[in-house]
Parts: structure tokens; sequence; C-alpha cells
């Protein structure tokens, strides 16, 4: 497994929101978070990060324990994380915002920049623009080519298609079936359940903080539970 | 009440007696009256400053202003008539200057509503800056002229000869006022904001009143101030003080009740909503900006009116006795030390605090005294003349120091917060 | 054309170099703000603090200036940046650092900067006493008059040889700063941490290292200002504690977390005062015959008389707040 989160206790004080849940994909898969509001889906992908300190739990990368490790060290060992708001430096140029994602890199990663502009050409043009006056589309691209930057294992992925128009969006699934092809696990976590669910190796439910179902993407699309639970039929 | 819930409240209230005991001992009644007043003073300020910063978490950076505004107004209301001045040219100057800046202001207030005959927006905006700068340069440029005459003729403008409890109220109202529109300038942005302003406004009063010599006398001060009670020259020095410490006392009292009431009452616990989580009560449809400004509005009042009560106290009006130092960061440092959102915290961080500020002055001298006797005889330094004025000087070290220990190791006060009281 | 040479001393001149200590005092307090998020009331005791380095460097080593020709005060500055920007990061270690890692609100961080204000004000004063001090008590301070070739003048532009000194070396700090800013991975660490800080640290920022490098450019620009200012006028304890409102309005107008609009504001605050304080009866007098026999040009005609100079500042600083709370350049705190 690349990674494996067990048993996730995690709230902000108060009832947790997490309730015990457990998230395990392999390299190269797309698994997707799924469920009501309020389920915790954005939650898990914090705690997985380690935005959340967990009360109970553990996280495991390649089978080594990074419960206890910080965010940035965990960008570190190969996780990039996409937030669902502010996910870019407004007054950056979009070229600064992707160097930003390789802060941690000690090698020339100009090559990187490169990979980036021809996985999301559109961004090539405005590469000296500042990323604040880009469409939220663009953004979203700068946001997931700056994760991109440190060659990340593990990529999570928080609602990347929110807010977004048809064609953004169909341009930005694609372009997350082309990374999870390349071998990086990516955890998405999303609000349009069905759309996310047909391109998912695996997928979780959540409802209040637990596990509902897990299954592949396929089966729980054609399971009558989940969909008539949410999928609106 | 129960001693073991409030074991913390005693402890620290009969250390501060047992202090006051041994400075009665040491320094006699007067000088241990003295400190108790102003001390209480002190505490009206403290619980000002509470009110801001511990159930609304609004930084008031200019404390000194509130007090200043209040020494004012008080000495305005309260200071016997000079009859020089009513009787001279410059009153009737005075007069006409007033009235022509009435003519000014409706003339802005004119300007301010031309969008009714179909000046809008930018051109507007211009028309107004570009009526206030002008109005400003009159305004300025004819209080000059007016103000030498007075100075010339009478000196200053002299008091109002009026019950001293009505300058204490009015120089609470007064400061209000000011504290009003601040607080409509900066409480809608970050807390940063506010403390900038307050900071300004209070270097502001300070300079008007000292270099306003027609309104204030500026550096010749103006004294005696008068009190509400028999005066140390009517009675003596312990009989007078002690009347006047039993009159702050008794204000100290009604406040704390009115404010402990306040805040058990819904309107408290809404405060406190706010302060603890802005979005989650501005969910539940709480005007913030509105609680808000009621608070800082409040707060400044009441600081206000303890400045008017310290002043008068002091008998002396002096605008450079004014400074930020003892009149905004000392109560910072009672209210931080006695613990925030607490009145009974703010009382204690008043008085105890300001018996430790009023005996570091010895303890600092005697300490440097020794620093000098030692150093010349030990490594033959030489100490500079001016050895003892720094050592004084050198006590708002220790202020700092303690508000940033406070912050580090008793970040809720040494009387904190008692939410379960409240349930 | 006298009245214009009058002018030009007293509003160009003097503007330009008030405008620039509040440029230079406005960039350091708009970077912590930017960064750390808080107002840093010590700023300006900062600057003093500086000041007070460098004159303790110019006691240790008077010959340095005269064998390089330019005063002792300047000459030892590298000395002064180097123990204040450590200085700097010393403090937030010790008083910051501690409250950051509780995730306390940044208010507290505010006021904890006032205690260190304090601090640094009693220290100051332990040290050096309250009387004002000089760069020059044995070096002289070159002043250049400069004639203006017009048979009408009789006056000279002056201009003094540190009031030089402070001009060239603000630009030099803002071209380094820009460069810093826009070409180095650190300078861009700062800019990305000050638009979003939740963002740099799930980027993998170090986002210590980026408050270690705020603090040494705020203490850098702290120990030029409050040299540069010394040099100019006077070293004394509260040399700038006057300067913590005009600094903040300058940081405030040019937009919290903007460098290039802190050198704006600071620049638009200083000749604001300037010009407020200034007696335009000089520039009319020239034109006394224009006017109507019944108007009388008053001896002194100035917006704002000297003694209330502070006022303008706080004027901009509030019409600022209500008209536009984000400053010319559109910061982002709020």
């Amino acid at each position: 497994m690349l990674i494996n989160a067990i048993n996730l206790v995690a709230g902000y004080g108060g009832e947790p929101v997490l309730r015990g849940v457990n998230f395990a994909i392999d390299s190269g898969d797309i698994g997707v978070i799924v469920g009501p509001n309020g389920a915790g889906k954005t939650t898990a992908l914090k705690s997985i990060f380690g935005l959340i300190r967990l009360s109970k739990g553990s996280v495991q990368l390649e089978g080594e324990d990074i419960t206890n490790v910080p965010p940035d060290r965990r960008v570190r060992l190969g996780i990039g994380y996409v937030t669902q708001e502010r996910n870019v430096f407004p007054s950056l140029t979009v070229r600064e915002n992707l160097e930003m994602g390789a802060f941690i890199r000690k090698d020339k990663f100009s090559p990187v920049i490169d990979n980036m502009f021809e996985l999301f050409p559109p961004l090539a043009q405005k590469a000296d623009d500042v990323a604040g006056q880009l469409s939220g589309g663009q953004r979203q691209m700068v946001a997931i080519a700056r994760a991109l930057m440190v060659s990340p294992r593990l990529l999570l992925l928080d609602e990347p298609t929110v807010g977004l128009s048809p064609a953004f969006v169909s341009e930005i699934v694609d372009r997350i079936l082309t990374i999870a092809r390349s071998g990086v696990g990516v955890l998405i976590v999303e609000q349009n359940a069905k759309r996310a669910l047909e391109i998912a190796d695996i997928g979780f439910v959540l409802a209040s903080g637990k596990n509902l179902f897990t299954d592949s993407g396929k089966n729980l699309l054609n399971d009558p539970e989940v969909a008539k639970s949410f999928l609106g039929g | 009440m129960n001693f073991r819930r409030y074991q913390r409240e005693y402890l620290f209230f009969a250390s501060v007696g047992v202090a006051v005991v041994l400075i009665v001992l040491n320094f006699g009644d007067a000088y241990a009256l003295r400190m108790l007043a102003e001390a209480a003073c002190y505490a009206i300020l403290a619980l000002g400053l509470t009110i801001q910063w511990g159930y609304a978490g609004l930084f008031n950076a200019g404390g000194m202003g509130f007090v200043a505004i209040g020494g004012y107004i008080t000495m305005l209301i309260a200071f016997p008539v000079n009859h020089d001045f009513w009787g001279s040219e410059g009153a009737a100057a005075l007069g006409e200057f007033l009235l022509e800046m009435l003519v000014v202001v409706a003339v802005v207030i004119g300007i301010t509503q031309i969008h009714r005959i179909g000046i809008r927006g930018k051109l507007k905006v211009i028309l107004i800056l570009i009526a206030l700068v002008i109005a400003f340069f009159v305004f300025n440029n004819q209080l000059v002229p007016v103000a030498r005459l007075i100075e010339r003729e009478s000196g200053f403008i002299g008091g109002l000869g009026l019950p001293v409890m009505l300058g204490w109220i009015a120089g609470g109202l007064a400061a209000a006022f000011v504290a009003y529109w601040i607080g409509k300038a900066c409480l809608g942005l970050r807390a940063d904001y506010l403390a900038i302003a307050t900071l300004g406004i209070a270097e502001i009063i300070k300079a008007i009143l000292k270099n306003a010599d027609w309104l204030t006398r500026g550096t010749l001060t103006v004294s005696p101030l008068p009190w509400p009670v028999p005066t140390p020259n009517d009675i003596g020095f312990v009989a007078a003080r002690a009347a006047y410490l039993a009159l702050t006392a008794i204000l100290v009292a009604v406040l704390f009740v009115l404010l402990q009431r306040a805040y058990r009452a819904p309107w408290g616990r809404m405060m406190r909503a706010i302060r603890d989580d802005e979005v989650a009560a501005a969910a539940m449809g709480k005007d913030i900006n509105l609680r808000r400004l009621q608070m800082f509005v409040l707060g400044s009042g009441l600081i206000g009116f303890g400045g008017a009560v310290l002043i008068s106290f002091s008998r002396i009006f002096d605008p450079s006795g004014f400074t930020p130092l003892k009149h905004t960061f000392l109560v910072w440092v009672m209210v931080l030390v006695g613990g925030a959102a607490n009145n009974l915290g703010a009382i204690f961080g008043a008085v105890a605090v300001y018996i430790i500020w009023l005996m570091g002055e010895p303890i600092m001298l005697f300490l440097f005294e020794n620093v000098r006797l030692y150093g010349s005889l030990w490594f033959d330094w030489q100490a500079p003349d001016d050895l003892m004025a720094r050592a004084l000087q050198a006590r708002v070290f220790f202020i700092g120091l303690t508000i940033t220990l406070a912050l580090r190791f008793v970040p809720n006060g040494l009387i904190p917060e008692r939410i379960g009281r409240i349930n | 054309m006298n009245e214009l040479i009058f002018f030009i001393n007293k509003v160009l001149i003097s503007g330009s170099i008030i405008g620039s200590i509040y440029a230079l005092g406005a960039i350091g307090v708009t970077l912590v703000f930017g960064i750390l998020r808080f107002a840093n009331f010590s700023h300006a005791d900062l600057m003093t603090s500086g000041a007070y380095l460098s004159f303790v460097f110019a006691a240790l080593l008077p010959g340095l200036g005269p064998v390089i020709g330019l005063p002792t005060g300047f000459v030892v500055l590298p000395l002064s940046i180097l123990f204040l920007a450590a200085f700097a990061v010393t403090i937030d270690v010790m008083f910051y650092r501690p409250l950051r890692k509780r995730n306390v609100r940044p208010v507290m961080l505010l006021v904890a900067s006032l205690g260190v204000t304090l601090m640094l004000h009693g220290v100051i004063r332990l040290f050096a006493g309250t009387s004002p001090r000089t760069f020059f008590a044995e070096q002289n301070k070159d002043v250049f008059r400069i004639d203006v070739p017009f048979e009408t003048t009789t006056r000279d532009l002056i201009i003094s040889e540190p009031q030089v000194l402070l001009i060239i070396t603000t630009i030099i700090c803002i071209v380094s700063l820009h460069q810093f800013l826009t070409r180095t991975r650190l300078g861009k660490a700062m800019r990305a941490m000050s638009d979003n800080s939740e963002l740099a640290l799930v980027s993998g920022i170090n986002t210590d290292k980026v408050v270690q490098a705020t603090w040494v450019i705020a203490g850098t620009l702290a120990a030029i200002a409050g040299t540069l200012l010394a040099l100019d006028v006077v070293l004394k304890p509260d040399l700038s504690f006057n300067l913590l409102l005009p600094i903040f309005a300058a940081a405030i107008v040019g937009g919290i977390g903007r460098p290039y609009g802190a050198i704006a504001g600071g620049l638009l605050v200083g000749f604001s005062e300037t010009l407020a304080v200034f007696n335009w009866s000089v520039l009319l007098r020239p034109f006394a015959e224009y006017f109507p026999e019944w108007v009388e040009i008053p001896s002194r005609l100035n917006f704002v008389p000297t003694e209330y100079k502070i006022i303008v500042p706080f004027v901009i600083l509030i019409a600022v707040l209500i008209w536009r709370p984000t400053g010319i350049f559109r910061g982002q705190v709020i």
C-alpha cells in the first residue's frame, strides 16, 4: 500500500469529526472520498496530511509510520496537498508559484517546471502572469502543478473541480488521470460523487465520520444502496 | 461564598492587604492613603480597559488620550470662573470665532449633501475633501489671533465653576464621544488598526492640550483643581485623602456591581460569544461591529471618567504629565496581570500593580545607589551624574517585561475569567 | 526666486528626507505585518536601538570616519546592521515565537510587541540617559550649499552630507530589497508566505526560516533608518517613538504586506507633513501687489502649526481606513 490510514479519529475540539475511518490506496490508483456535507471528507484529507492532530489511529506511507510527522516534513516525504480554497499565491507569478512548490528541492527543477507546462499547456502562456488574475480553472491547474513540483508519491486533492466550468472540469479530470498513470497515487475529495466515482479505482463513501462503503468506483456506482443513499437515485 | 472556590481571590487580596499594612507602617498614613486613592482611580481605568480588551478583545492603545480628555473636561467644568477672561475682548473674539466656525461647519455639511443636486461619486468626494482642507485652513488661521488675544489679556479661559462630579461625568461623556468616532472608523477592521488609531489620537489630544495655552494654560499648568470632598487645605492631608479614597472606593464598588451584572446578563454572554468566535456570532445574526462599538465607547467613557477622578485627585492639570507609560501601558499591565476578562481581576491588578509601581521607585533608587557605590569601590567606575534619573526611567523596562512574561506564562492573568460562575 | 529656493529647501528636500525615513521604517513594519500578521509596535524603538548601536560603535572606532572621509556613524553602519539584525531575531525567539507556537490570536503578538518596545525604551534610557547626543562631536557635519545660477537669488540650496547619504542609501536599500524579493528563493518565499501562510506551510516552505529572514530585513532597515535619522537630526531616546504613527500610516496607505506601497506611503506621508506645516505666506508674498488691497497676507499661513504635525499622518491614516482599508496598493490584510 502507498498510503494506509487506519482508524482515524480526529476533530477540532469537542465531538470528533472522524470517528474511526480507514483509507488505503496503491501507487497509480485514484481513490475518491465522497459523502454528504459534514461527513468529514476534508477533515480526512487534512488528517492524512497532518494538518490536524489525530486523537486515535495511524497513518503509514509505504509501510512507514508518519502519524507524528509535521506537514512540512510530509511534503519532503512525497505527499502533495491541494486545498480547496486559496490554493495559489495570488501576488506571485505562475512560474513563481511553481518554484514555491519546489522550495524543498535542492536539485535543478526547471525541467520539472517545463514538464508542468507540458501537462498544463494553458499555464505556459501565462507563466509570467500574476496568479491572482487567472481564471478559476487555471488557478486550479497552478495549484495542482505546484503540488506536483516535489514529484510526490501521493497527491491529495480537495474538491479540485468545484465551481469550474464543464470544459475545465473535463480538462482537470483528464490531467488527474494522466498524473495517476505516471504512477502517483491520487486521493480526491469530491462533492460530485457520480462523476468522481466514474474515474475512481477505489471509492470511499463516508457518512458522519465513518466508512459507509468501500469498493471499486464501478461497483459503488452500480450499488443500489449507495445510489439510494446519496447519488440521487 | 465558598472559600475553596475563591481561594485564589482571597489569597491575592490578602497579600495586597499585607502590603498595604507594611506601607502604612513604613511610609505613614498620608502616603498610604494617597497610594490607595490613586490605585482606586486606576481601578476605574482598568475596569474600562477590561470591558474593551477582556470582554470584547478590542485593543485600545490610547488610554492616555481618554484620561487626558477626562482630566481636561473636569478642569473646564469645575475650575473657578476666570472673570478676567469673561470681561475681556478675548471672550467676544472667541464668540465671534465660534460663530464663524458654525458657518464653516454648516457649509461643509451642506457640501456633504450635494448629491441632492446631482453631484455624485468621485466629484463629490473630491469636493468634500477640498472643503475640509479649506475649512481646516480657515479654522487654524482664524484661531491663532483669537488664541493670542486671550493668552495676552487673561491667560486662559478658565473653568465654569460647576460641581466637580458633573465634571467627571462630562469627562467620561467627552471621552466616549471621541471614542465613538474612532470606533466608527476602525472597528470593522483588524484589531491592529484600532490600536494604531488610538495610539495616534492619544498623541494628538496631548499635543492639543499641551499647545492650546488659551484653553489649558499649556505648560504653565492649572491648579489647584477642586475636589468634591473637603481638600487638604480645609481638613488636613489624612482626613481629606481618606474622604477622597472613600468616595473613589464607592465609585469602584458601584461600577464593579454594575459591570458584574452586565457581564452575567445576556448582553455580556453575547459579547463573550463575539470575542471568542466572531464567525459563529455573526452567523447567529449579531451585528458585531455595533456591539463592539458599544463596548469600545463604554470602555473609553469609563477610562475618561477614571482619568477625570485621577487628575482631580492630583489637584493639578498638567498636559505634559500625561504619558503613555503612566496612563496607557501601566493600565495594560494591570489588566493583563490581574486577569483580562474578570472585573475582580482588573481591580486586583490595578491595586497590586500600582503598589509595585510606586514601590519600584525607592527600590530602584536603592539598587542603583548600591550599583554606584560598589561600581566605584570595586571597578573604579565613575557613574554618570543622572544615574538616579535613569534608574527611574528604567522602570519602564520592567513594565515591558511584565507584559511579555504575563502573556507567556499567565495568559489569563492571576485571577482568570470564571466562565463557570455565570451558568 | 529666493522664495522658490526656500520652498525647495523646506518642502522638496525636507520632504524627501523625512519621507525616506518613513519609507524605510514602513517597509520593515509592512513586511512583519504581512508575514507575522501583527502591527509591530516595537519597530520604532528598534530604529532607536540601531542608532544607539551605531553611536557606540562610532565611539569605539572614532578614527574610521576621517580615514574614509564619511561620517563615522555612517561608516560603522554595517556593524550595527549585523548586531541589530541578530538582535531582532533574538527578540523573536524570546518573545514572539513562544506565543506563535501556542497559536494565539495575532493581536497577542501586538501586545507582546508593546512589551518589547517598553523594554527597549527602558534599556536605552538606562544606558544612554535621556540627554540628546550628536555624532558630530569630533567630526564636522558637511553641508553642501549649492549656488543657484540666477541673478535674482541670494539663497542657496542646502543639503547636508547625512541627507545625501540617506537618500543614496534609501535607493540602494529599495533596489536590493526588490532584487531579493523577486530574484531569490527566500525572497519569493517571503512574498508567498505574506500572500498565504497556510499554503506556504502546505507547499513545504520552511516558514521558520522565512520568519527569520523577515526579522533580519526589518532589523537591517531599522538600523539604517535609525542611524541616518540620528545623523541628520540628533540622537535621543524618544527619537523614534514619534515616528511610530507616521510609519504605520505609511505602511497602511501603501497596503499591508506591500513593500513598494510602503515606499510610496512613506514619501506621501513625508511630503504631506512638510507641505502641511510649510508657511505658505512665503510663496504668496511676492504676489502681494496682485491681491486686492483689503487682502492682507498674514505672517504665518500654514495648514497645521508645527506643534500639531502629528495630526497629518493621523488624518491620512483615518482617511485611508475609511475609504480604502487595503491601502492604495491593495494590501491583503484588513
